[in-house]
């Protein structure tokens, strides 16, 4: 059908026209050299463009009437301007595309301006220029802050056919403006500032990302430190801790040779010492091991941690030492601590430290008043289940003066110390979103806990 | 009840350690008794027979070294064998001047620990038969009357008879009589064998004027 195909080639060469047109107003939108200057080229270029025969640019004003200022224009009978009175407000003159589409923030066209009554008051004047159909697209510029809008107005298009304005060039339209109020807010110094800031933002957040990498390593290599400092110290009674199943597997086997040697073997005898053999080899592997997890240098790795195995993995550790002070050691372990997320190494070194240090305040008391005790309980808050665990110590406490200052780095009380435990502790458990914290016990002694929270 | 089978008791406070310690040394032949700790060891009560004390250092309480100090102020020592996880040279020189028989660190040689315990119940049935020869010599002793004793003192002296009547102010037949009592209660075949006992009871030679030893 030759009319149909007729149609379909008119409105191609249209959109092929308009598109070529909306290219144009993007270069102009780049190359613009001020607010004034982009608002003009781009009306020129619309009217050029041929699809409309008047563009107008107005802005809002904040005067009595509400005035819709004329800020730029092109095309034939920008005389029509100077006369014209719209109002983004409520009354008669704001009732027109320009007013409802500044009110709405969308769209507003008048197909037949010969019939549409809201365009009654300008509908002689445009009729004498030869308008037969309009449109008035909204246009909000905001602040760099996004936070208040910087201006408001419309981009406003006369054409001379009805019907001009359809469902794609509205969708044109609405995008070519909303480009043009990002390029005055650009125009305006904001886009300027905003990059400008946003790059010293980024290059700051760049420097502290360094630095806090810088300062995890560092971390990390001195929580190696120390924890290689605290087994050290702890030389003595690990060897004795490894000592002690080495030395009973050797009595045990020696024992399975006489018996087997002898001429009716006690096989029932050598089964049990063959069974504890096998008990303390695994006693002493996992010893080793855990000595080995802990002198490892590692990157915190987060999973699943039980902290009843914490304690578990610490006291074989420090027990022999504890009860070479003569401090009797008491564990109590909730049965339904939550899990945490955690390193389980690093949380180790916490417990170690706090062991460490409780036995050290314990050490110029009287030997009855030796006793500690490690408690792990479960806590249930408003924002779920949380793991406590506390290390209560009898021994010479802390004053009020030293309080504040007992998480400090190089602080310490101990003749030798590093006082690198409890600031190192502390950081690792900020690390898990937890807090160490420390109390005075109300008789002797100090309490020094951590809480972290459970998983999900 | 007295019994000729050695004891070896062990004190130890690693159960691990302990029921090793036990096992070994029952598979040799030894009667064997555990304690988990110093108290619970000087609490029980010790059959009469010759034994031996194998013993760890470090212990919850009362260490091994104040447990050493403890018996050998009883007239129950034992020849005591140290085992420790970590022996310091201090330590062990400590225990072995309070008369340890040997200081071993674990892990041991099992040769070393049984020669030890062998060795140091050999040296405990020594002691006990040496002990059990005072006791006897001391009720000899005791069955002495007071002149008796006397003499006894003036005859390892190295005293005469007639010096001795001299000094004690009675005759020389007299101080014969009474020497023959005091060889016989004695049960000493000659000066010399009562030199020797009254050197083991520890009594010193009266000379002229001197009081007579108190022997307790």
């Amino acid at each position: 059908m030759p009319h149909e195909r007729e149609a379909y080639e008119e409105t191609l060469g249209r959109l092929r026209r308009r598109l070529r047109t909306l290219y144009q107003c993007t270069n102009a939108l780049f190359q613009a050299e001020s607010e004034q200057a982009l608002l003009r080229s781009i009306c020129e270029i619309l009217v050029a463009g041929g699809e409309v025969r008047l563009a107008w640019v107005g802005y809002c004003e904040d005067d009595a009437e509400k005035t819709v200022r004329p800020v730029a224009q092109a095309g034939d009978g920008v005389e029509y301007l100077e006369r014209l009175k719209v109002s983004w407000g409520e009354m008669e003159l704001g009732q027109g595309p320009v007013g409802i589409a500044v009110r709405t923030g969308h769209a507003c066209w008048v197909d037949d301006i010969r019939t549409d009554p809201r365009v009654s008051p300008w509908r002689a004047a445009a009729l004498a220029r030869g308008y037969a159909s309009c449109i008035a697209v909204p246009l909000v510029a905001y602040e760099a802050s996004r936070s208040a809008v910087d201006l408001r107005g419309s981009l406003n298009l006369y054409a001379a056919e009805c019907g001009a304005f359809d469902e794609s060039a509205i969708e044109h339209y609405t995008g070519l403006v909303a480009s043009m109020a990002y390029a005055v807010t650009a125009l305006r110094g904001h886009l300027a500032e905003d990059l400008a800031s946003g790059v010293t933002a980024l290059r700051a957040r760049a420097e502290r990302k360094r630095a806090e990498e810088a300062l995890q390593q560092a971390r990390e290599e001195l929580a190696h430190v120390t924890r290689v400092t605290t087994l050290g110290e702890l030389a003595a009674s690990i060897a004795h801790e490894i000592n002690q199943p080495l030395a009973a597997i050797g009595a045990d086997a020696n024992a399975c040779l006489h018996w087997l040697a002898a001429d009716r073997p006690d096989l029932a005898s050598v089964r049990e010492a063959l069974t504890a053999i096998v008990k303390d080899g695994l006693r002493a592997g996992e010893v080793i091991t855990r000595i080995r997890a802990l002198l490892t240098r590692s990157s915190v790795a987060r999973g699943p941690c039980d902290l009843a195995g914490v304690i578990r993995d610490v006291l074989p550790l420090v027990g022999p030492e504890i009860r070479r002070h003569g401090i009797s050691l008491e564990m109590s372990l909730a049965p339904n601590l939550p899990q945490v997320a955690g390193d389980r190494i690093q949380l180790q070194q916490v417990l170690l430290n706090l062991l460490m240090n409780a036995a050290e305040a314990m050490r110029e008391v009287p030997p009855v008043r030796r006793r500690m005790v490690v408690r792990a309980t479960a806590d249930h808050r408003d924002d779920g289940p949380w793991a406590i665990v506390a290390v209560e110590d009898a021994g010479v406490g802390f004053s009020q003066a030293e309080a504040p200052r007992l998480f400090e780095a190089f602080y310490t009380t101990k003749p030798g110390g590093l006082g690198m435990g409890l600031s190192i502790s502390r950081s690792i458990i900020d690390n898990h979103r937890g807090r160490l914290w420390a109390t005075t016990n109300s008789d002797h002694g100090a309490t020094f806990q951590f809480a972290l929270p459970g998983m999900p | 009840m007295t019994s000729d089978a050695p004891v070896v008791f062990v004190v130890d406070d690693d159960s691990s350690v302990r029921d090793s310690l036990r096992r070994l040394i029952t598979s040799v032949g030894f009667l064997v008794e555990v304690f988990p700790s110093a108290q619970a060891f000087m609490r029980a009560r010790r059959p009469d027979a010759p034994g031996c004390l194998v013993l760890d250092v470090r212990l919850p309480g009362l260490s091994g070294l104040d447990l050493q100090r403890e018996l050998a102020d009883t007239d129950a020592a034992l020849p005591i064998i140290f085992l420790t996880g970590h022996g310091d040279i201090p330590m062990s020189v400590r225990a072995m001047k309070a008369g340890a028989v040997e200081f071993l660190t674990k892990p041991f040689r099992e040769q070393d620990l049984l020669d030890a315990i062998r060795h140091a119940i050999e040296r405990d049935r020594a002691l006990r038969t040496e002990r059990q020869e005072l006791t006897e010599l001391r009720g000899r002793y005791a069955s002495l009357t007071r002149r008796e004793r006397d003499v006894l003192a003036r005859i390892v002296a190295g005293l005469l008879n007639k010096q001795i009547a001299g000094e004690l102010g009675t005759t020389e037949a007299t101080v014969k009589e009474q020497r023959a009592h005091v060889m016989a209660k004695m049960q000493a075949g000659s000066v010399a064998d009562l030199v020797r006992f009254a050197a083991r009871l520890g009594i010193t030679p009266a000379g002229s004027g001197s009081t007579p030893p108190k022997v307790g």
